[in-house]
């Protein structure tokens, strides 16, 4: 076990890295001068252009999770994976384009989507729909610190068998908190415009080695067509993927892409609705390269192993225990890049967690003050309250993940994981959503019963193949049938169960 | 099998290519963006 995770990481890369997250972490107090009331808090005084808002987006989009589990999906599926970056790329191109969503949901003037629901059906359907959007937002937050503790434990053999990659992780999250909890929403888009830049250059640097360790060649080689079948170039062919999972991957992809609190929270940011447009337009490409490149990678870390009898033999042993798939991508470039430079890239990685985790945590920490405290009161809470509270939440959840996050296993990939999670959410959220802005026939009562009906998606959680009569039922299937009866019941009971007056709600507490 | 690879190599190295010069752009651009965002803050336009 000790080859395998042995590493060109030393003291240099270390050094490196303590130096850019100590400055990363200066950086995000310093702004907290310029946050003057909840507007700024949240979402950045709406003053966001076009090109800080595609690096603020991309910053934490790409973060150290995202590339964990594109990695790992490469390093199983091959370059079938990479179908997921075609879908994701093109429901965001025509979002882009068409402006479905987005620019409404700019011109609301909303903070979060349980808002919207509260001016369009009524204040009940934003509280369940903020309880529900909490709900699967903190749960997918649930493994990012164990991916973000593999790759440090990964990239610098340190950690197995002790608590040392933990404690790290812990006090990263821990000053995540505190700028976040400071600095709020104006913090965070100046540190992901910051990590940005290191990430790109990062990206640049891991791509050219992973190419010089591998081979062009053998990348596209039909190495490992022994192992993998056609499956790995063909994604209809790969048994992890499919038609369902394809439809699934669509599904997902079109939903998040207007709905994910993390991307709406940028719309909602910008200077305009057509700079939101635009935002998505740019975004295609970030989005596209944000899966496919660490997807390479993965591919890189699989046939680089496969190639290497010691490590093989440890990925793919005839029998005992295997080493976890999320630990191929970190363990592969741990060995590839020289020391110095493996240092830049650790840094860059580690700041992407940081930059997620801080969106993240803001995003949800809004949700919960917004629209589950604050709608319990009558007279609404200050401004100043609002803030204190997001702040609580912030720490709160943080809390959470802690404890969670560190000791939780995923019964499925970190990806199926994050997919089930979110379509907890999106799944009822989207005909809402949709059916708000577009059908004035959507009424309250099909929207509560569309957003409830997403809870059914949890049952993908668990793992059927150890049943009898259901082993045949996955993740792919519960989701996809939630996506159906959520669309159902919203038309459904709209037109079952009509607004008695179909306006917008004037009477709510305050956003 | 071979129609599947040279689709996939034409993705990626059209990502590639595409996200390194969008990189640089709004590497460039959102330097400007972020004085501009900072002088908005200090100086905030009345809400519509």
């Amino acid at each position: 076990m000790e080859d395998v995770f042995s590493t060109n990481f030393g003291t240099v890369d270390w050094i490196i890295v303590i130096v850019y997250l100590a400055f990363i972490f200066i950086m995000g107090i310093v702004f907290k001068k310029y946050v003057k009331g909840l507007g700024d808090f949240i979402v950045a005084g709406r003053n966001l252009r076009l090109f800080l808002a595609i690096a603020t987006l991309t910053g934490t989009e790409l973060g150290l999770v995202t590339v964990m589990y594109n990695a790992e999906l490469g390093f199983r599926g091959g370059f079938s994976a990479f179908h997921i970056g075609i879908i994701e790329a093109g429901c965001i191109a025509a979002i882009g384009v068409t402006g479905f969503i987005v620019y409404k949901l700019r011109e609301s003037k909303v903070m979060t989507i349980p808002e919207f629901y509260g001016k369009r059906f009524g204040i009940k359907v934003r509280w369940v729909g903020g309880v529900i959007l909490a709900l699967s937002g903190i749960l997918n937050m649930g493994l990012f610190l164990q991916a973000g503790s593999r790759f440090m434990i990964g990239i610098t053999g340190v950690g197995i068998g002790s608590d040392v990659t933990k404690i790290v992780m812990s006090v990263m999250l821990i000053m995540v908190l505190i700028y976040t909890a400071m600095g709020g929403m104006v913090s965070v888009v100046i540190l992901d415009y910051i990590q940005f830049v290191v990430l790109s250059i990062g990206m640049g640097i891991l791509t050219f080695f992973t190419i010089k360790a591998v081979s062009w060649e053998s990348l596209f080689s039909l190495e490992a067509l022994k192992t993998h079948g056609s499956g790995w170039f063909n994604p209809l062919e790969q048994p992890e993927f499919g038609i369902t999972y394809i439809i699934w991957m669509f599904l997902v992809s079109l939903s998040a892409g207007v709905l994910w609190q993390a991307v709406t929270m940028r719309v909602l940011a910008s200077k305009s609705p057509k700079v939101a447009q635009h935002m998505f337009k740019l975004f295609t490409i970030t989005g596209l390269a944000r899966r496919i490149v660490p997807m390479l990678w993965g591919i890189g870390a699989f046939i680089f192993i496969l190639n290497a009898p010691y490590l093989a033999g440890a990925f793919f042993p005839e029998a005992g225990e295997a080493v976890n798939s999320q630990f191929g991508f970190p363990i592969f470039i741990a060995k590839i890049v020289p020391s110095g430079l493996i240092g830049i890239i650790a840094a860059g990685m580690l700041a992407a967690f940081m930059s997620t985790h801080d969106s993240y945590l803001l995003s949800w920490s809004s949700v919960l003050t917004q629209d589950i405290i604050s709608p319990l009161f009558k007279k609404g809470l200050s401004d100043k309250t609002r803030i204190t509270v997001t702040r609580a939440g912030i720490f709160v959840i943080g809390i959470y993940l802690l404890i969670w996050g560190l000791w939780y296993e995923a019964p499925t990939s970190l990806w199926s994981y994050f997919a089930i999670t979110g379509t907890i959410y999106f799944s009822g959220a989207f005909p809402v959503v949709v059916g708000g802005l577009y059908w004035k026939k959507a009424s309250r009562t099909g929207a509560m019963a569309s957003l409830l009906c997403g809870l059914f998606s949890l049952l993908g959680l668990i793992d059927w193949s150890t049943t009898e009569q259901f082993n045949w039922v996955s993740e792919k299937h519960i989701a996809l049938i939630t996506f159906v009866i959520c669309a159902v019941v919203m038309v459904g009971g709209s037109l079952l169960f009509p607004d008695k007056e179909n306006k917008i709600e004037n009477k709510l507490t305050e956003a | 099998m071979g129609g599947w690879i040279l689709f996939w190599k034409i993705v990626l190295i059209g990502t590639l290519a595409a996200y390194f010069v969008l990189a640089i752009v709004v590497t460039i651009g959102g330097f400007y963006n972020i004085r501009d965002f900072l002088k908005d803050l200090m100086n905030p336009e009345p809400e519509d």
